[in-house]
C-alpha cells in the first residue's frame, strides 16, 4: 500500500496542539491554477492573483509542491513521528550517550548543524558551531529539510531510503560509533520507550526492532517540510510576497541554469554533479563515484535543495564557504566557466541571493527540541537553543 | 563551586551560534497593501491602529520615532477575535489569510494557544491590537507545548503593536528578518524565577535576530530567564522609551553593528546591561552602541537562568556588563542602586579564569573573535548608591565602612586583560610587531571625571584574588573618544 501525506494537510506530531492547517493556499504551488503540464514555461494566462490581476509569468513551469510518497511498509502516523522525535533528540544513541541524531541536524540550523564538517562523538553535549572534539566527519551535514523527497540520502547517496540511511550513523566510528542492534536492545529496556513504539508499531508482536527504530526516525524525518515561504506565497497570487529584487533573482535562477539542478519547486534534484568545490586538505573523498566506482561519478555530489539555504551553511559538502554570496559567486563562476552561462554583476550576485536566502526561507514546521527524553539522559544542548 | 563572577564551571563550553547571514538586507522597501483586499475578515473590522508599511518605519536611518504614529487611521485587512480554537482562528489566517502589507488585527480578548504562531510567507505584516490598551489583548501561551518561541516571523517589514504576548515556552517574540518595528507591546512570564513558574519562564522577550533596521520601543518585559530586550547579529538597532524589569538580563546588544539605546527604565534584573560580543557567530565584531540616558537602577534580582547558558552567568547587583565588545559609548546614564557595581567591562578572558579557577578548562578560543573590550567611552554618568549589597564574586571588591557594612567602593571595573596582540595593529593599536607589548592605555577604556574618581583595574588575569595588584590609577582612562551618532533623526 502507498499512503500519499497531503503536504498542507498531515498534522503532524511535532505540530501538536496546532489544529489542521486550511487548505494549502498558500503551501502549494500549483493550487492557484497554472499551466502544470511539462514542456515549456506555463505561459497561458500566468497565475491568477488573488486581487483578480495576474502575476508576471515564473521563469519555470509552475509545478504544485509534491507530497510526500511514505514507503509501502512505513506508512507515517503521528505515533511514529512522535516516537521518531524522541529518538532523534536521544543521546543514547551515542557511545557516549552525549550526540544524537539532532547534534548534526538541529533545528536551529536549518537541520544541519552549522558546522563545515560535523563532530561526533567525544565533543560534549554542546551543538552548533564552536562544538569541537577528536571525531570530524569527511563531509558537512546535509540538511534534513524536504528529505522525505529524496530517492536516495547522503551526498554520495549510498543509502537507498531514509530507512536504510538510518543505520549508517551508528556504524560510522567518528559519529555515533554504536550499533543500531545495541542502541536498540537498550531502548527496549526503558519502559517509556517500550510503551511509545508499542504505540507505533501495534501490528507488531515485538515492537522495539531495529527496523522499527529506523522506520520510527525516518517517518519523524520525512514530517519535515519546508514549503511556505515568500515564494510559496507568490506562486499562490500574493504579488507582494517577492520584491523587485528577489523577483529578479528568480530569473537569474533560470537563465543562469541552476534550475537545471535545483529544480522548481523543490529546488533540489537527484542528480549527482562535480561543481569543482575545492577538497579538504587531507581528505580522502570521491563521492558518488565510493558508491558506483563508475568513474564518471568521481567527485560528483548530490545537488542540495536551495529551500532554506538560509539557515544550512558553511555550504557544499565540505561545508568551505560560509558567506551565501561566496557560495553563489563560486556556483555561477563555474557556470560561466563550463555551462556557457553568463557571468552576473555584484547587484546580480546579490538579487540571486536574495530570491534564495529570504523567496525559499521557511522553517515554521521546525520540530520542537524536547526537554527530556525517555532515556533520561540530557538533550544536546544547542549553542543557540539555549540562548548562545 | 561559585566563582567571582558567578560564572560556573562548565560555561567555557558552551557553543554560541548562529548563522544569519549579514548580506540578506537589499529588500528593504515597503510595498504596503494589495489594493482591493484580498478577501479580508469583514467582520468587526475595528478600524484599529492602522500600521500599513509600518515597517519602513524602522527602515534606514529613519528611527523609532516614525513608528509611534499608532492612530493614522490604517485599516485591517483581516480581523481576528478570541474563538474556541484561538491557534486555528490565527495561525489558519496567517496561511490563508494574510498577504504580503496587510494589517492582522487582534480584537481585545484573550487568545489560548498551545502552540507557536509562524510568519513566513507574507512579508511587510502588521500585528496589531486594537484595544485601548496593550494589556486589552492578549496572547496567552500558558502550558505551550509546541514551538521555540510565542510568535515567530520570519519575513521582512514585520511590525507588531497594542498587544501582550505572555508564558511562552520559550523566547517571547523573535523575529529573524529586517525592517522591524516593535510598538508597545509588552512581552513576559508571569511567576518567573519562582518554584512555579521557574523552569518555564522563557528565554527572550523581545527577540530579533540577524536583523537591519529595528526598532524597539514603548514596550514593557518582564520575568524572562534570558534578556528582555535583545538584539543579536543586527545592524542598526534602536531600543528606546522601553520597561524592562524582573529579567535576569533587562537589555542585551550582542554582536551587532550601530545600535543606539536610550531612556529606558531597566530595574529589578540581575544585570541590567549586557553588551557584549561572543564567540562562535557569524557576525564576528561589534561597532558603535550607543547607550545613553538610560535609568538603570537596583538591578539586584537573584539569578534564575537556565543553568548552563551564558545568562547564567550574569552577576547579581550589576548595572552594565561590557563583554568583549568594542566601540561603545555609555553616557548620561543614571546607575543606581545596583548592589554589586555600576560599570563592569570585562574580557571573554575572565571566563576562562574563572572556568580554571572553578577546576575545569578554557574554551576553544575562535580566532577570528576579538576577546577583549576595547574603545569604551565611559562619561557624564551619575551614579548613587551601588555597591551596597554586593553578592557573590562582588564580594571580593567589598571593603567594610565605618558601619561594618560591606560595600564596593568602585563605580566601575575594568578586568585589565590585554589583547596580547596589541589590538591588531590597527584602529589606533599597536604596530602588528609591538605584539604583546600593549599598556592598559591601549586598551583605550576611556573614562570622564566622575568615573576616574571610582575606578579599578584589577587585572584579573594576574590578581582576581589579590588586592595589591590592583590599579586606581585613573591615567591610562584619561582619554576621550568620538562621541558616537544618533541613529534617531
Amino acid at each position: 500500500m502507498t499512503l500519499a501525506v497531503a503536504v498542507a494537510c498531515g498534522p503532524s506530531s511535532h505540530d501538536e496542539g496546532r489544529g489542521p492547517r486550511e487548505p494549502a493556499e498558500t503551501g502549494a504551488g500549483g493550487s492557484s491554477g497554472a499551466a502544470t503540464d511539462g514542456g515549456a514555461h506555463a505561459t497561458d494566462g500566468g497565475i491568477v492573483a488573488t486581487d483578480g490581476g495576474t502575476l508576471p509569468d515564473l521563469p519555470w513551469d509552475n509545478v504544485a509542491f509534491p507530497s510526500v510518497v511514505d514507503p509501502d511498509d512505513n506508512p507515517s502516523t503521528p505515533e511514529k513521528i512522535a516516537l521518531g522525535r524522541l529518538l532523534f533528540y536521544d543521546p543514547m544513541t551515542s557511545v557516549d550517550h552525549q550526540v544524537a541524531c539532532a547534534t548534526c541536524h538541529s533545528e536551529i540550523w536549518g537541520m544541519s548543524d552549522g558546522l563545515a564538517r560535523s563532530v561526533g562523538h567525544g565533543a560534549g553535549l554542546l551543538a552548533g558551531p564552536g562544538r569541537n572534539g577528536p571525531n570530524v566527519t569527511r563531509r558537512n551535514a546535509p540538511t534534513l529539510w524536504n528529505v522525505g523527497f529524496r530517492a536516495n540520502e547522503f551526498w554520495d547517496g549510498r543509502a537507498a531510503s531514509l530507512e536504510d540511511q538510518v543505520h549508517f550513523p551508528f556504524d560510522t566510528a567518528e559519529e555515533l560509533d554504536t550499533t543500531l542492534d545495541d542502541v536498540t536492545a537498550a531502548v527496549a529496556a526503558i519502559p517509556a520507550y517500550a510503551t511509545l513504539f508499542a504505540e507505533a508499531f501495534p501490528d507488531e508482536a515485538n515492537p522495539v526492532m531495529p527496523v522499527t527504530f529506523a522506520r520510527a526516525v525516518a517517518a519523524f524525518e520525512r514530517s519535515l517540510l519546508s514549503h511556505r515561504g515568500l515564494y510559496d506565497a507568490y506562486v499562490a497570487g500574493d504579488r507582494a510576497a517577492l520584491t523587485d529584487d528577489m523577483l529578479h533573482g528568480m530569473s537569474l535562477l533560470a537563465t543562469e541554469g541552476c534550475t537545471n539542478c535545483h529544480v522548481p519547486p523543490l529546488f533540489s534534484s537527484e542528480r549527482f554533479v562535480d561543481r569543482g568545490v575545492a577538497p579538504v586538505p587531507g581528505v580522502d573523498d570521491a563521492g558518488r563515484f565510493e558508491v558506483t566506482k563508475d568513474e564518471a561519478d568521481r567527485n560528483a555530489f548530490k545537488v542540495p535543495t536551495l529551500r532554506n539555504a538560509h539557515d544550512t551553511g558553511p555550504y557544499f559538502h565540505t561545508g568551505g564557504v560560509s558567506d551565501f554570496d561566496q557560495a553563489v559567486r563560486e556556483e555561477v563562476a563555474f557556470s560561466v566557466a563550463h555551462d556557457g552561462a553568463p557571468a552576473l554583476s555584484d547587484s546580480d550576485t546579490s538579487d540571486l541571493s536574495a530570491f534564495i536566502m529570504k523567496g525559499l526561507f521557511d522553517s515554521q514546521d521546525s520540530p520542537t527540541r524536547p526537554k527530556e527524553v525517555p532515556s533520561g539522559l540530557p538533550v544536546p544542548v544547542d549553542g543557540f537553543s539555549i540562548r548562545r | 563551586m561559585h566563582s567571582r563572577l558567578g560564572m560556573k564551571v562548565g560555561f567555557c563550553a558552551i557553543a554560541l551560534g548562529v548563522i544569519y547571514s549579514p548580506a540578506c538586507s537589499s529588500d528593504s522597501s515597503s510595498t504596503g497593501s494589495p489594493e482591493g483586499g484580498v478577501a479580508p475578515d469583514t467582520d468587526g473590522s475595528t478600524g484599529g491602529a492602522g500600521g500599513k508599511g509600518a515597517g519602513g518605519a524602522a527602515g534606514k536611518g529613519t528611527g523609532g520615532t516614525a513608528g509611534t504614529a499608532t492612530t493614522d487611521g490604517g485599516s485591517c485587512d483581516v480581523t481576528l477575535a478570541p474563538s474556541d480554537d484561538d491557534l486555528t482562528t490565527i495561525q489558519g489566517a496567517l496561511d490563508s489569510k494574510v498577504k504580503s502589507g496587510n494589517t492582522v488585527c487582534f480584537s481585545p480578548g484573550t487568545y489560548k494557544l498551545k502552540n507557536h504562531i509562524t510568519l513566513a510567507a507574507a512579508k511587510s505584516v502588521t500585528f496589531q491590537g486594537t484595544g485601548a490598551k496593550r494589556d486589552d489583548v492578549v496572547l496567552d501561551f500558558t502550558g505551550q507545548t509546541n514551538g521555540d518561541e510565542g510568535v515567530l516571523v520570519t519575513t521582512d517589514g514585520f511590525t507588531i503593536r497594542n498587544l501582550s504576548i505572555k508564558n511562552t515556552q520559550g523566547n517571547g517574540i523573535k523575529v529573524q528578518a529586517n525592517d522591524s518595528l516593535f510598538d508597545n507591546i509588552k512581552v513576559g512570564w508571569d511567576n518567573s524565577g519562582t518554584a512555579d513558574g521557574g523552569p518555564t519562564s522563557g528565554g527572550y522577550a523581545i527577540y530579533p535576530t540577524g536583523c537591519e533596521n529595528t526598532v524597539m520601543q514603548n514596550n514593557e518585559v518582564y520575568g524572562a530567564a534570558d534578556a528582555g530586550i535583545y538584539a543579536g547579529q543586527c545592524k542598526h538597532v534602536i531600543a528606546h522609551d522601553n520597561d524592562s524589569h524582573d529579567n535576569v538580563l533587562g537589555i542585551e546588544i550582542e554582536n551587532t553593528l550601530d545600535a543606539e539605546v536610550y531612556a529606558n527604565e531597566v530595574h529589578g534584573n540581575t544585570t541590567g546591561f549586557l553588551l557584549d560580543l561572543l564567540p562562535d557567530l557569524q557576525q564576528k565584531t561589534t561597532q558603535n552602541y550607543y547607550v545613553h540616558d538610560n535609568h538603570v537602577y537596583d538591578n539586584n534580582r537573584v539569578n534564575f537562568a537556565q543553568a548552563n547558558t551564558l545568562a547564567a552567568t550574569a552577576p547579581q547587583g550589576t548595572g552594565v556588563l561590557v563583554l568583549a565588545s568594542r566601540d561603545i559609548e555609555l553616557t548620561k546614564n543614571k546607575i543606581e542602586g545596583n548592589g554589586g557595581v555600576g560599570i563592569i567591562i570585562v574580557s571573554y578572558d575572565i571566563i576562562d579564569v574563572l572556568a580554571v579557577l572553578n577546576g575545569g578548562t578554557a574554551s576553544t578560543p575562535d580566532p577570528t573573535t576579538s576577546r577583549w573590550p576595547r574603545r569604551v567611552y565611559v562619561h557624564d554618568n551619575t551614579f548613587s548608591d551601588n555597591g551596597n549589597d554586593p553578592q557573590g564574586s562582588y564580594a571580593v571588591f567589598a571593603v567594610a565602612t565605618d558601619g561594618g557594612k560591606k560595600t564596593v567602593p568602585y563605580n566601575v571595573l575594568w578586568d585589565g586583560i590585554l589583547d596580547p596582540s596589541g589590538y591588531g595593529g590597527n584602529d589606533g593599536g599597536l604596530p602588528v610587531g609591538d605584539a604583546g607589548k600593549a599598556t592598559a592605555a591601549d586598551a583605550q577604556i576611556c573614562l570622564g571625571e566622575t568615573e576616574q574618581k571610582s575606578f579599578v583595574d584589577f587585572h584579573g588575569d594576574t590578581s582576581l584574588t589579590d588586592p595589591a595588584g590592583w590599579s586606581t590609577d585613573p591615567t591610562p582612562h584619561k582619554c576621550t573618544l568620538p562621541a558616537l551618532p544618533s541613529l534617531t533623526p
